[in-house]
């Protein structure tokens, strides 16, 4: 079976660059990003709140560290976590785990890739149906992205 | 910052996945079409205040417990040890992501001899009106003094 991706620039901030990516399509096409925003911004307004504004706060003022996200094998993941704890957000002011996942990939702390995700029902990513289809894209694309700048065919200009 | 790179084929798992690269500098003219500020547009429309308030406040004070470890030449696990804590919740402490109580930034406060948050002092203003004497002693009480331009506002420290 044969796949192509585009990269898609997302948003330039202060100190992080975001792309995306368009599977089997050109980069005027919806993005895996964009996909994961509009299938979330009515089911779960607030959790997507959350991540967007930790997007757009490690964009202007803090860059994209490594402590900042989670590791999901080759590719990261939003919100962070501890190694054994859920993240957290509030809701009712109570803290309330964020189980929506979004899969990117931490290229340097300027630059990221924004993939998709869904809201995680199981411990394991690979054990959970909804999000276990864009944990392994993410993995993927990661691996391509990593190999496709280790090869020198891509570069930060 | 941008990415650039040529159009390559790369086998991964059981597909073949080629990535192309959007050539922006190829088409700066389109740079409206291009980028994409869902984010911003997203958080304009759908945002609550208080959820972005949240995640900048969390963020500051994990990023000030993460300087002030590095000012001290302190790692996460010294800081783990000095409060006899696991490593996992420094790890999520310095995540940005966790909700502090003001009794844990305390106890942080005082394992590590820092401040990490500051009330603001009172402000307290006084505004004075200055009058300058003229004329003869025949001027009647309420026009013996000239009021002056000057109205100050004394700002105590």
């Amino acid at each position: 079976m044969s796949n192509f991706v585009s990269i898609k620039f997302i948003k330039e901030y202060e100190r992080v660059v975001f792309y995306s990516v368009v599977v089997n399509g050109e980069e005027d096409k919806e993005s895996l990003f964009e996909l994961f925003i509009s299938l979330h911004t009515v089911s779960e307004s607030a959790k997507l709140n959350h991540i967007l504004a930790w997007i757009r706060v490690l964009g202007n003022k803090y860059g994209a560290k490594d402590r900042y996200f989670r590791h999901e094998m080759v590719a990261e993941g939003l919100p962070p976590n501890g190694i054994h704890r859920e993240p957290t957000y509030i809701e009712e002011d109570q803290n309330v785990s964020n189980n929506l996942r979004l899969y990117c990939h931490r290229l340097s702390d300027h630059v990221v890739f924004l993939f998709g995700g869904d809201v995680k029902t199981a411990t394991k990513a690979q054990d959970c149906p909804l999000v276990k289809h864009h944990f392994n894209l993410a993995n993927t694309l990661s691996r391509l992205i990593d190999k496709s700048f280790a090869d020198g065919r891509s570069r930060v200009g | 910052m941008m990415i650039t790179g040529i159009f390559f084929m790369t086998k991964i798992l059981k597909y073949t996945i080629s990535m192309k690269v959007s050539r922006r500098k190829a088409n700066q003219e389109k740079k409206g079409l291009l980028e994409v500020n869902m984010i911003d547009q997203w958080l304009e429309q759908h945002g609550d205040p208080t959820i972005e308030r949240l995640v900048k406040k969390n963020l500051a004070i994990s990023d000030k417990i993460a300087a002030i470890l590095e000012s001290k030449e302190m790692k996460a696990s010294d800081l783990a040890t000095l409060m006899g804590k696991q490593k996992s919740e420094i790890s999520k402490w310095l995540s940005g992501q966790h909700t502090f109580t003001t009794k844990t930034i305390v106890a942080i406060e005082a394992a590590l001899d820092a401040d990490i948050i500051f009330v603001e002092p009172l402000r307290q203003n006084v505004y004075f009106t200055v009058h300058s004497r003229i004329g003869s002693s025949s001027l009647a009480p309420d026009e013996v003094f000239e009021e002056s331009v000057s109205v100050g506002e004394y700002v105590s420290a």
